[in-house]
């Protein structure tokens, strides 16, 4: 699966992860959240930007409730609630959310 | 009560030390695989001072021409019924 | 009430697939809820090296994804005196810092679990 943003292809896998995680911008994680029919606001960047910064420092994709964790150590315990991140990334918060920031899909994940 | 299966020639001095140093007289050693080896007479004299009773899978050692007497031998199905009768089993390869 | 898992690792880092099966494995049953503790023995104990720099071979590092475990709730990684023996290491000097057993504790470690997968 290919998508094409600002003119550079972007290849994803069978499940809309990208590839070669290198290829990650902000405007990649705009065009795939439109995918799944969201609209990126800074509650969204924020926690992108936790994933990130879990991914370069532990080389995983947190399953759900580190991410909560994470979430709630960098940005507060209001934000690091299951609650705001489904709300924010609905359906299986971890899973969509780890897509948009350009990660591999969580592989310990219910 | 631990079953342990010492699946490790004795060529692979790690784990069978490794192995011996969390066995306890309740707990039971069974020899499998190239762990059979242990059964050659040269090495059953380290094998008569470890705590735990030692048995040895008997399919296995026949198959690699290991003579096991003196040494209980069980079958598949004692195997299957030796792992019931311990509360956990580990393995040591 | 769930069981408690013992995850037994006894192979280096980047020699087979065995030290990141066997994380992955704690990791499972951790997501899952299950108690799990993690016993690195023998070779295994040089997942704890730090300053890994495993991209140089192309692998992810073992001893960052160790480094998670806190976050996934598993705080206990254990290892053996003869294991830290026999490489001439320390638990202060490595990262995590594990729990060192002798080898009383180590019988009492297994037996106090009702379920022990090796890898």
């Amino acid at each position: 699966m290919i998508v094409n943003v600002e003119g550079h292809d972007v290849a994803l896998d069978e499940e809309g992860y990208l590839y070669d995680l290198e290829q990650w911008s902000p405007a990649v994680a705009t065009t795939l959240a439109r995918e799944d029919g969201l609209e990126l606001t800074d509650e969204h960047w924020e926690v992108i930007e936790v994933l990130r910064r879990f991914y370069q420092q532990y080389q995983l994709s947190p399953a759900m409730r580190p991410l909560v964790k994470a979430v709630a150590a960098e940005l507060g315990p209001e934000k690091g609630r299951s609650i705001h991140l489904m709300k924010l990334f609905p359906g299986s918060p971890a899973k969509v959310a780890a897509r948009l920031a350009g990660l591999p899909k969580p592989e310990n994940c219910l | 009560m631990t079953l342990h299966l010492l699946g490790a020639s004795p060529s692979d001095r790690a784990t069978f030390e490794s192995c011996r140093s969390t066995l306890t007289e309740q707990d039971t050693l069974l020899l499998l695989e190239e762990g059979c080896y242990w059964a050659l007479p040269h090495h059953r004299q380290e094998l008569s001072r470890i705590p735990a009773r030692v048995v040895a899978l008997g399919p296995d050692c026949l198959a690699r021409g290991i003579a096991t007497e003196g040494l209980k031998t069980v079958d598949d199905a004692e195997f299957v019924v030796l792992a019931t009768e311990h509360a956990r089993t580990v393995s040591w390869y | 009430m769930s069981k408690s898992v013992l995850v037994i690792c006894r192979s280096a880092p980047y020699r087979s697939s065995a030290a990141r099966d066997a994380l992955d494995m704690a990791l499972s049953c951790a997501v899952f809820e299950l108690p799990v503790s993690l016993l690195l023995l023998d070779d295994a104990v040089l997942q704890l090296l730090p300053g890994q720099q495993s991209g140089a071979i192309g692998e992810k590092s073992v001893n960052a994804m160790l480094g998670a475990l806190p976050m996934y709730d598993i705080d206990r990684i254990y290892t053996s005196l003869a294991s830290l023996a026999a490489h001439g290491l320390e638990a202060e000097s490595l990262d995590p810092s594990p729990e060192v057993l002798d080898a009383d504790e180590l019988k009492q470690l297994i037996d106090g679990h009702e379920v022990v997968l090796t890898l």
